[in-house]
């Protein structure tokens, strides 16, 4: 009798330490596979959650942290005046929204260009450079300090260089997408150089891994 | 008319002609891509060949559309784009130069009206022997398929 309790309480434990480790290997397994999803730019497990800020978008409206909320948001930083990088930017971000209107998958995503250079990029500048491209795409400017109120909790470098004798000045800035997931956190960077099927490819694995998440 | 006109005038219009009809040996075979209505700068794309044995240097390009056009690079490292002004373009003997999307291309600043696609604009490309080549090039939707950027993915 004696015996047989101690026979039944060494299975007993036995039984939770081997159940306590199959556990283990499981939720380590579980945690594993959603710490490291292993897609390129994903900012994961700790997407940065941005805090309000204040922008002014082309039609003169504020626009801030409450319009990225229950939406997908495309960034890209430039500036109007550069005539290579941006709109060939711009012009693979549209090849890729383009697509994704045809294929109605573009209800709840937001493409925004953001200037880092708004004394020259003026709302009405804004307005005509983002329509051009696609006219359900974004322009974000302001002042420089409403422009950096989005840009220095991002991360965005850039620089102005001093004017030439025309008053022109040249711009380094990012060549990063930025993608911001509907809960306003920073979620991932796509680095240049960008195609549009990357993107796309890519931003659908995410918004998978996200749907997955919640 | 004075006779000093008279002199002057076949005078500069043959110094005019002259760097047109000098024998070099470079193809311009160059296009504007075009850009948002209000654009301030835009880029020109295209390849400039030389099929000599000398080697050709591009020391300055003009137009009268636009207030001034440099040569420049774009740059893209860690994560910075930027571009870089090139004093001069060196377009080796027998090699053909490529002016593309994301790297070499001709920034034309401040057009003097607003350009799109099918607008015909006169260059005019100075080289570093002093020879003037003088060409006109059409505007025209950027075709973002031959970019670098697909090159190097």
């Amino acid at each position: 009798m004696f015996k047989n309790r101690i026979l039944q309480s060494t299975l007993f434990i036995t039984g939770l330490i081997v159940l306590g480790a199959l556990f283990g290997v499981f939720t380590s397994e579980y945690y594993q596979r959603n710490e490291d999803p292993e897609i390129a730019g994903l900012l994961w497990p700790n997407p940065k959650q941005l805090r309000p800020f204040a922008t002014i978008d082309q039609d003169r409206e504020v626009f801030g942290l409450d319009r990225m909320r229950g939406k997908w948001s495309l960034l890209f930083f430039g500036y109007t005046h550069c005539p290579d990088i941006c709109p060939l930017t711009m012009a693979t971000l549209n090849e890729f929204y383009d697509q994704f209107k045809k294929d109605n998958l573009n209800n709840d995503l937001q493409v925004i260009f953001v200037t880092v250079d708004p004394q020259r990029d003026t709302a009405e500048m804004l307005k005509s450079y983002v329509e051009y491209f696609n006219t359900d795409f974004i322009g974000l400017g302001g002042n420089q300090l409403q422009v950096d109120s989005l840009t220095r909790q991002l991360g965005i470098a850039y620089m102005l260089y001093e004017q030439d004798e025309r008053g022109d000045y040249l711009v380094d800035h990012s060549a990063s997408v930025f993608l911001v997931d509907p809960e306003g956190r920073l979620l991932a960077v796509f680095q240049a150089p960008h195609t549009p099927a990357t993107i796309h490819d890519t931003f659908l694995e995410i918004r998978d891994f996200y749907n997955s998440q919640s | 008319m004075s006779r000093l006109a008279l002199i002057m005038i076949p005078l500069m219009v043959s110094l005019y002609l002259a760097p047109v009809q000098a024998g070099d040996t470079i193809s311009l075979n160059i296009h504007i891509a075009e850009a948002p209505p209000t654009a301030r700068a835009l880029a020109g794309y295209g390849v400039i060949g030389n099929t000599g044995d000398q080697d050709i240097t591009i020391e300055s390009v003009h137009s009268s559309l636009f207030e001034a056009i440099e040569i420049h690079e774009s740059i893209v490292r860690d994560d910075m784009a930027g571009m870089r002004p090139i004093d001069e373009l060196t377009i080796p003997s027998g090699t053909e130069l490529a002016l593309e999307p994301g790297g070499r291309h001709l920034m034309l600043i401040r057009p003097v009206q607003p350009l799109s696609e099918g607008d015909q604009v006169p260059l005019e490309f100075t080289l570093k022997n002093g020879n003037v080549h003088r060409i006109t090039v059409v505007v025209k939707k950027p075709d973002h398929d031959h970019s670098r950027q697909h090159h190097h993915p």
